[in-house]
């Protein structure tokens, strides 16, 4: 504390105690996180609003070993990555929705040959070129059914700079686990808003590399199965370089030795190989995050970076006394969705508001589709603006009428 | 490494297929320079040429049509203690990966590209190819391609490639010596080999090769004179020269990464690093 402030002044500094704090964008928190998960290789070709974490990547990962990769198109990003992931290196690409739709074909390249690969995916309005320096969320049935045919893949919905950050490490490590691609799916407003937060703890982190064979048994192990049907579906993963685990990884349907195959049971039985991956990583999904009581007259349920303006929303009503509780469930985890605890958390509330950045409620569709649920409510908004906590509020108090 | 180390399944190729010459002296080069399995990868586009990653056992990478070389340039990057070969079709290179050939010419990329050249679709039966000779008829252009066929060898030289070369399927000791240098050289190395569709191209036949090919070698050409390269694969005369058209050495792009010049990536311990710098710089 200031002694004797001057004359005139009647204010005193008083000097923090708290803990320092940083203040960071979405694009620099899932960069760091990406750094933290010991990700050695990372391509992108610059497009609003990711092009400034291409930039900041490419100012600090050399510093941390990373190599930076601007490549010529959207389309050689994702291919070098995958070729780099399948040498054993954590690899992640990042673009925005029109990059994506050109990455499709090497996204089920990387579902077929069971590459692992993290891929940050910006949201922004389009289609084309759309509103390319404004918000939204309109891409989620995207991400969920980009390419031909069916594959495993996890989507990640982080909503704020923190779990921006501990979202991509977790993203590493389900990519490795399940030797398939994994989205961070982040928008516009997430990406380039300045927010503050505490230092991201490091100690939280852990790295599996998943069913990795070690150099001492690539170098040893006869009759080696790239794609080995396994009861989880996840086959033990060699890499070039090795002696004796030697491998094709194919494009084409193929057999568990990586050969080519035009057989129904060597087809079948890949197939569904590949799709069990994900039964064992749906009983790890954590349940939705849930804010505010336990149970509540009108609960709200939205995704990704629509949760700072609700948690507002939520401050200010119960500053004001609002007649009505409510509570706020946030989804981080948006594919595969955690079908049972929506379903218990859903069937507990009186009143549901969907909050989306998109015209179609997809996440309300989703849930219908996942759950059976319909969830009436709604507040969209398309306009390419983030969401405002006063027309949040607004929707609140009309829908308790 | 012994030749029977590289077998795996039987060609599906059609008898007389150009393939099996590139084929053969692929392996060949691969048992004579003694390489062991974890040296190499191969990267094999879609295609017949494609078609090769179920012939040969060895670590590789069954790519999508057009997509091989970005794969191979990740694969350089990640791990560049390993030598990195492309198998790829005309279509698949020159067409689908058009933009691909462009760039990792331009950037040197240590990586060793094979082309099958049979100046025709092979795989989804007879159509044009970027390589097909202005008029070809063939399935997709029945009146005749109106297009001029493209010069994947004077564009790799114009765009900094540092290793050029033209070899003929028909000739497959001939081009093993091609092979040779090519998977010594260091840096972004192109052999466009000339190969008959024996079913799908009845012009650019056997006979219509082994009447046109020369070896350059034999000669005045020099490898290093890049005006000289130049002329060999713009001028077209009667004559189809074989052999390497133009090498140079220069850094390839690997060894101009800052953080490739101690170790490669793959070496490198998987763990979090302190980021303690990074805080401080944000708070």
């Amino acid at each position: 504390m200031v002694k004797n402030p001057p004359q005139g002044f009647d204010r005193k500094l008083i000097k923090r105690t708290a803990q320092p704090k940083i203040v960071i964008t979405g694009n620099e928190a899932y960069v760091l996180g990406a750094i933290a998960s010991g990700c050695k290789f990372y391509a992108a070709y610059p497009m609003t609003p990711m092009a400034a974490a291409l930039v900041y990547m490419a100012e600090v990962g050399p510093k941390y070993g990373v190599v930076v990769k601007h490549a010529e198109d959207e389309i050689s990003v994702i291919n070098m990555a995958i070729g780099a992931s399948y040498t054993g290196v954590r690899s992640m690409i990042n673009t925005a929705g029109g990059g994506f739709s050109l990455m499709v074909e090497g996204l089920g390249l990387a579902g077929i040959t069971e590459t692992p690969l993290v891929i940050v995916m910006a949201q922004r309005p389009g289609p084309a070129t759309g509103l390319p320096t404004y918000t939204g969320q309109g891409d989620l049935k995207f991400l969920i059914n980009a390419s031909q045919d069916e594959f495993p893949r996890v989507i990640l919905a982080p909503g704020d700079v923190e779990e921006a950050f501990y979202l991509t490490v977790e993203a590493f490590n389900i990519a490795d686990k399940l030797q398939t691609p994994v989205f961070v799916l982040v928008d516009k407003f997430l990406c380039e808003s300045h927010k503050s937060a505490p230092i991201f703890d490091q100690t939280k982190i852990t790295i599996d590399r998943g069913n990795l064979l070690s150099k001492e048994i690539g170098d040893t192990v006869e009759n080696y199965m790239r794609y080995q049907d396994t009861p989880s579906g996840i086959s033990p993963r060699n890499l070039p370089g090795m002696k004796k685990a030697i491998a094709t990884i194919n494009s084409y349907e193929h057999t568990e030795y990586g050969f080519s195959t035009e057989d129904i049971t060597d087809r079948i039985k890949q197939v569904e190989k590949r799709n069990r991956k994900l039964d064992s990583y749906k009983t790890t999904i954590l349940k939705p995050t849930k804010y505010g009581d336990e149970n509540a007259q009108v609960t709200l349920i939205a995704w990704g970076s629509t949760k700072g303006p609700i948690l507002q929303a939520l401050k200010r009503l119960k500053s004001e006394n609002f007649n009505q509780t409510v509570n706020f469930i946030h989804l981080n985890h948006v594919w595969p969705l955690p079908k049972e605890a929506l379903i218990e958390e859903l069937n507990k509330c009186q009143k549901v508001l969907l909050v989306e950045g998109n015209s179609q409620a997809q996440m309300a569709s989703l849930i219908r589709e996942q759950t059976g649920i319909e969830i009436k409510n709604k507040l969209l908004k398309y306009d390419g603006r983030p969401f405002y906590p006063e027309e949040i509020i607004e929707k609140i108090k009309e829908i308790s009428i | 490494m012994m030749m029977q180390d590289l077998q795996a399944r039987t060609p599906t190729w059609c008898p007389g297929c150009g393939n099996y010459g590139i084929w053969a002296a692929l392996k060949n080069t691969l048992v004579k320079l003694g390489w062991g399995p974890e040296q190499f990868v191969i990267v094999y586009g879609v295609g017949c040429s494609g078609n090769m990653t179920d012939f040969v056992k060895s670590h590789g990478f069954h790519s999508l049509h057009g997509r091989a070389i970005p794969n191979a340039i990740g694969i350089k990057l990640a791990n560049h203690k390993l030598k990195v070969i492309c198998v790829v079709g005309d279509g698949d290179f020159y067409g689908e990966g058009g933009n691909h050939f462009l760039h990792a010419v331009r950037g040197n990329h240590d990586i060793c590209v094979i082309v099958h050249d049979n100046r025709v679709y092979g795989l989804t039966t007879g159509q044009t190819a970027p390589t097909s000779p202005k008029g070809f008829i063939s399935k997709s252009t029945p009146s005749g391609v109106i297009e001029q066929e493209i010069n994947g060898l004077s564009i790799a030289i114009v765009q900094g490639a540092s290793f050029v070369a033209r070899g003929y399927a028909g000739d497959v000791p001939h081009l093993s010596t091609i092979f040779e240098k090519t998977l010594q050289h260091k840096g972004f190395s192109l052999v466009d080999v000339l190969q008959p569709c024996v079913t799908f191209n009845k012009v650019n036949t056997y006979q219509f090769y082994q009447q046109k090919v020369f070896k350059l070698e034999t000669s005045e050409h020099k490898i290093n004179d890049k005006a000289e390269a130049l002329k060999q694969t713009v001028v077209q005369t009667d004559k189809i020269p074989i052999g390497v058209i133009y090498q140079e050495e220069k850094l390839a792009y690997h060894e101009e990464v800052a953080v490739l010049k101690e170790i490669p990536l793959v070496d490198q311990p998987v763990k979090s690093p302190d980021l303690r710098d990074i805080w401080q710089s944000l708070s």
